[in-house]
């Protein structure tokens, strides 16, 4: 159970955290997989490939900026040219940049919108007509606690992107649902990864290793929880679940949500 | 220890003889858990009363249950239930408190007797439980950090309103605070809390569900039902049955005080 066994799944932001996190643990449990990667990010891809191939899966790695209409089409086309379908999309790709709000600029936040919610759009899309045809299919973001949960200071435009994308699954839900089609999101506390370990951007070090002092389950989130809820909500036993967005984040928004 | 993602665990489901309980009882026992069927009789309610008991069912599965009498309104009977759970093994690792039941209150018709009855029921008893299984749980070693996972079923109704469902709406969603409160209290223990909230699930123990399952035909009520659901049918047991074990697992490691819809997108619709 919760196994993915001949499944292909789809998964941007994949070569660090939670995306390299969730691509792993989506080989163990018997996918192949078609990974999208930013390479003008310094992230290290070939050893997530490296991790599949050694599971005996099959992988697939597309360079891809989830602005683009045309990359994140390729993207998918790949896995329906090489794979002939795709079962589960994890949209993944974000970044976060720290800008107090009266100079932030346009495109600074035109940016982190295109990024962070319009790519997740973006990719969706491009996977709803093989699964339309298939009758089945999980369409599954990570959305997080900032936004649609709680504040994160001179971050207005990472929170409003991220709180976009609990709108965006559920009226996807209620549109791809007659489809066979779910559409879930999962909003990550604070998780360990590159991104929050950025000191200028995000938490750094010490905010990270703060929260797993002060939050109800104390330790410091890691990716791998966040891809175990992926592989639940990927899988097959989900059929019913749909429009939701679960949060993982070790109890801190029952505290302070 | 034995193969599946619960093996070697004992885990008590209250409610079990039907419906949910003995969807998410069946599916735990596949998975290796020996299970402890908790119920106020061995058989199934309803139409399906016919049917074999869920011991049995498990029993023929080659899985491993036992079945435990018991009434989870009264604090004596859950302490034995809990008692026998883990003479076991010496643990109880795993608790699903199911047992509840619907049915309409409109305020105005709703005694003082009726409300204490509704809210024992099926609030009542999931503190008595909880409380019981907790104080259990917290004297057990960790197991990659976890010392005992709970979930609680809650509904849909205790989210949204539905017409005259006064006392289940109110109960349900103090099941729904309960976990929340009980997974912050008791985190830094290593106890997981979670809850399930079902939407409409078909689970056959009335007689228009059993005919809708059979034939397809639709009563008022269902019809209803699927116009609100995005997905184009209602739900099973089972897929109650696949959350409740996702939230039993080792998969659910950083999740606690959540409330999880089964509902086919019905709130999000």
């Amino acid at each position: 159970m919760f196994r993915l066994d001949n499944r292909v799944a789809v998964i941007t932001g994949a070569a660090s955290g939670i995306g390299a996190a969730t691509a792993q643990l989506f080989a163990e449990m018997g996918a192949d997989l078609v990974l999208g990667t930013h390479s003008a990010d310094d992230h290290d891809i070939e050893s997530v490939r490296a991790s599949i191939v050694r599971l005996g899966r099959r992988v697939t790695v597309v360079d891809v900026d989830v602005r683009k209409e045309e990359d994140v089409n390729r993207l998918v086309d790949a896995a329906a040219d090489e794979y002939g379908r795709i079962d589960v999309v994890i949209a993944n790709a974000a970044i976060a940049r720290r800008k107090e709000s009266s100079i932030l600029s346009d495109i600074e936040w035109n940016d982190t919108l295109d990024v962070n919610l319009a790519g997740v759009w973006r990719t969706f899309r491009a996977a709803i007509p093989l699964m339309r045809e298939a009758g089945y299919g999980r369409l599954l973001a990570t959305a997080s606690t900032a936004g649609a949960f709680e504040a994160w200071q001179e971050h207005a435009h990472y929170s409003a992107a991220k709180a976009g994308i609990t709108g965006l699954v559920r009226s996807l839900a209620a549109e791809l649902g007659p489809d066979g089609i779910t559409v879930n999101a999962i909003a990550p506390g604070i998780i360990e990864t590159p991104q929050t370990l950025d000191a200028v951007n995000s938490l750094g070090a010490e905010g990270v290793g703060e929260t797993g002092r002060t939050q109800p389950i104390r330790r410091v989130g890691v990716p791998l929880d966040i891809a175990k809820g992926f592989l639940f909500l990927g899988s097959e036993d989900t059929s019913f679940i749909t429009g939701q967005t679960m949060i993982i984040d070790g109890g801190r928004m029952l505290v302070r949500g | 220890m034995p193969a599946g993602r619960l093996g070697g665990r004992t885990a008590v489901v209250t409610g079990a003889a039907s419906g949910l309980g003995r969807a998410i009882a069946m599916r735990f026992a596949r998975e290796g858990a020996t299970v402890i069927v908790s119920d106020l009789q061995p058989e199934p309610i309803g139409t399906r009363a016919d049917e074999l008991p869920t011991v049995d069912v498990i029993d023929r599965a080659g899985g491993s249950a036992v079945f435990v009498r018991a009434d989870v309104r009264q604090p004596e009977q859950v302490d034995a239930l809990v008692t026998r759970a883990t003479a076991i093994t010496g643990r109880l690792d795993i608790v699903v408190n199911n047992a509840g039941l619907f049915g309409l209150s409109p305020l105005l018709e709703t005694t003082e007797e009726k409300w204490d009855a509704d809210l024992a029921l099926n609030l009542r008893s999931q503190f008595l439980m909880c409380k019981r299984a907790i104080a259990q749980m917290i004297t057990q070693d960790a197991v990659d950090e976890v010392r005992g996972r709970i979930v609680n079923i809650s509904s849909q109704l205790g989210m949204t309103a539905a017409p005259g469902a006064t006392t289940y709406g109110v109960a349900k969603a103090g099941v729904a605070q309960l976990t929340r409160q009980l997974a912050v209290d008791f985190a830094a223990d290593g106890i997981i809390v979670n809850a399930i909230a079902p939407g409409r699930i078909i689970t056959g123990t009335q007689a228009a569900e059993r005919e809708y399952l059979a034939t397809g035909a639709t009563d008022e009520a269902t019809r209803f039902s699927l116009s609100r659901t995005p997905f184009p049918r209602l739900g099973r047991p089972e897929d109650v049955a696949g959350a409740a074990l996702f939230l039993a697992s080792d998969d659910c490691t950083f999740i606690s005080g959540h409330n999880l819809m089964v509902d086919g997108g019905w709130l999000a619709y």
